[in-house]
């Protein structure tokens, strides 16, 4: 299991070399471009080939690439796995393509997402969003995103140490019931409180998403990344269109 | 209309000043009366409960309050806040919750950043901020890898990197070892800022205030310039401590 600090930076690829905010946008069209390859054999290979080299590129960590799929397991799996069953039973096969895009599609994107974070270390966050066109309150949003995620995290892994040391692991099986169905109250009153007081703190601190890095000028390297990037959306595009 | 004269120079003036959480709740804060002159440090005192806290948060209108409160002559109201607030640093009791940048240098910055300053400059600054809370090494770090007394004093250099003219602060040695105390103290009384404090460390108080108010269930029971008023609360939240634990007597 990778814990959402630790999926980021790490990735020691040739997405490096550029600059943060490419680095983001690059990610977000690969992204883009894994939720439109249809399932059929040409787009497929076209769709995983994209996705593989974009991970090479960022140097995605195995592990981290382990867990991305593994996460998508999780989620997708049962869905899949409910949906083939009900087109077994129902005895119409065709049925079982719709679930198998979702499942395709999301899988591609988790992976190129997971990529993507590998390129970004959560400090470059600030400066990437800062350097791309987006609304003040989408960076501020997203920005707190990871930011409050990442110390929730923390606090997360401090709430099951204090759990641990309080003996609720190896209580009895009732109390052991009892303190785990608390646990989602404590936990989600302390995220709302918690949200309280970040809010109070933007308002203070005047945060609205602005302010951050300038966009540094653009290398070579940037455009090439981008220009490929669009190309890998636009052929996606393409090919779901022409339903190849 | 407030009591006193406007004209005399505060930097803070909290005139009888009520807060109530719920409308049909008790008062967290009761009538609370003084100023703080510029330059002057203040050190907020009182038990767990009895209203430091929400008299800070009232000061930057967090909490909406009775009375008036003034911050460099400005009337805290619904339109001056940014104004109010551009006049603050500000110190809450969880320092988490004011980190706002996945990086450090970043997160302080971002205090000069947004009155205006250039962003090299607002970094340069920030990181010899953070180079004289004892931090500088950590300045390209992410807050959730930091300590929670590095974390204090990061969310310390944010306070204050602005050099703003009044600073109200929440616990600010809570987190912080020794050294970092010393460190903190040296740079309030380097600053010239008018401060307000609110703390349990009654040492640090000493060290860096000059003049005390206590808080007992919101209301204020004492206002001096000299420690004596301190070692008599001390002496006093002590002992009555003490009677509890023996009971009455038989």
């Amino acid at each position: 299991m990778v814990a959402f600090i630790e999926a980021w930076g790490g990735g020691n690829g040739a997405a490096r070399r550029l600059s943060p905010h490419i680095r983001l946008l690059c990610g977000a069209l690969f992204f883009s471009g894994a939720t439109l390859t249809p399932p059929r054999p040409a787009a497929l290979s076209f769709g995983i080939a994209a996705i593989a080299g974009w991970a090479a590129c960022c140097g995605l960590p195995r592990r981290r690439l382990r867990g991305a799929l593994a996460l998508a397991a999780s989620l997708f799996l049962p869905l899949a796995a409910l949906a083939w069953a009900a087109a077994r039973l129902n005895g119409d096969t065709a049925a079982w393509r719709v679930p198998a895009v979702i499942v395709l599609r999301s899988t591609l994107g988790i992976v190129a997402a997971a990529a993507t974070m590998a390129a970004l270390d959560l400090a470059e966050l600030h400066d990437a969003l800062a350097a791309l066109p987006l609304p003040r309150a989408v960076r501020a949003l997203l920005l707190q995103v990871a930011q409050q995620t990442a110390l929730l995290t923390d606090e997360t892994r401090r709430l099951g140490d204090a759990l641990r040391i309080r003996g609720l692991v190896s209580a009895r099986l009732a109390t052991r019931v009892r303190g785990l169905c608390a646990l989602p109250t404590v936990w989600l009153v302390r995220l709302a409180l918690r949200a309280e007081r970040v809010g109070a703190a933007m308002e203070v601190r005047g945060f609205d998403g602005g302010g951050g890095g300038r966009r540094a000028a653009a290398t070579r390297a940037d455009r090439a990344a981008v220009s490929l990037a669009l190309l890998v959306l636009g052929v996606a595009g393409w090919l779901r269109w022409r339903g190849m | 209309m407030p009591q006193g004269d406007p004209r005399e120079p505060h930097a803070l003036w909290f005139d009888a000043v009520s807060v109530r959480y719920r409308p049909d709740g008790p008062e967290a804060v009761s009538r609370v009366t003084f100023r703080v002159a510029p330059g002057e440090r203040v050190a907020l005192l009182g038990l767990n409960g009895c209203g430091k806290t929400t008299l800070l948060t009232a000061a930057v209108g967090l909490v909406p309050f009775a009375g008036a409160i003034h911050v460099e002559g400005l009337p805290v109201a619904r339109d001056t806040l940014r104004a109010v607030r551009d006049q603050v640093g500000f110190l809450f009791g969880v320092p988490d919750d004011q980190l706002l940048l996945p990086h450090v240098l970043h997160d302080v910055a971002f205090s000069l950043e947004r009155r205006g300053v250039p962003r090299d400059e607002a970094r340069a600054r920030a990181a010899e901020m953070l180079a004289a809370l004892g931090v500088g090494d950590l300045a390209a770090c992410a807050p959730h890898q930091l300590s929670a007394g590095q974390r204090q004093r990061v969310a310390l250099a944010g306070a204050l990197v602005a050099r703003p003219r009044v600073l109200l602060l929440d616990e600010p040695s809570a987190a912080l070892d020794p050294v970092g105390k010393e460190e903190l103290a040296g740079l309030l009384e380097g600053q010239g800022a008018a401060l307000l404090m609110a703390t349990h460390d009654l040492a640090f108080a000493r060290r860096v205030c000059r003049r005390f108010v206590i808080l007992d269930a919101g209301r204020v029971v004492a206002d001096a310039a000299d420690a004596t008023c301190v070692a008599r609360y001390e002496e006093g939240r002590v002992a009555a401590v003490r009677t509890r634990a023996r009971g009455p007597a038989s």
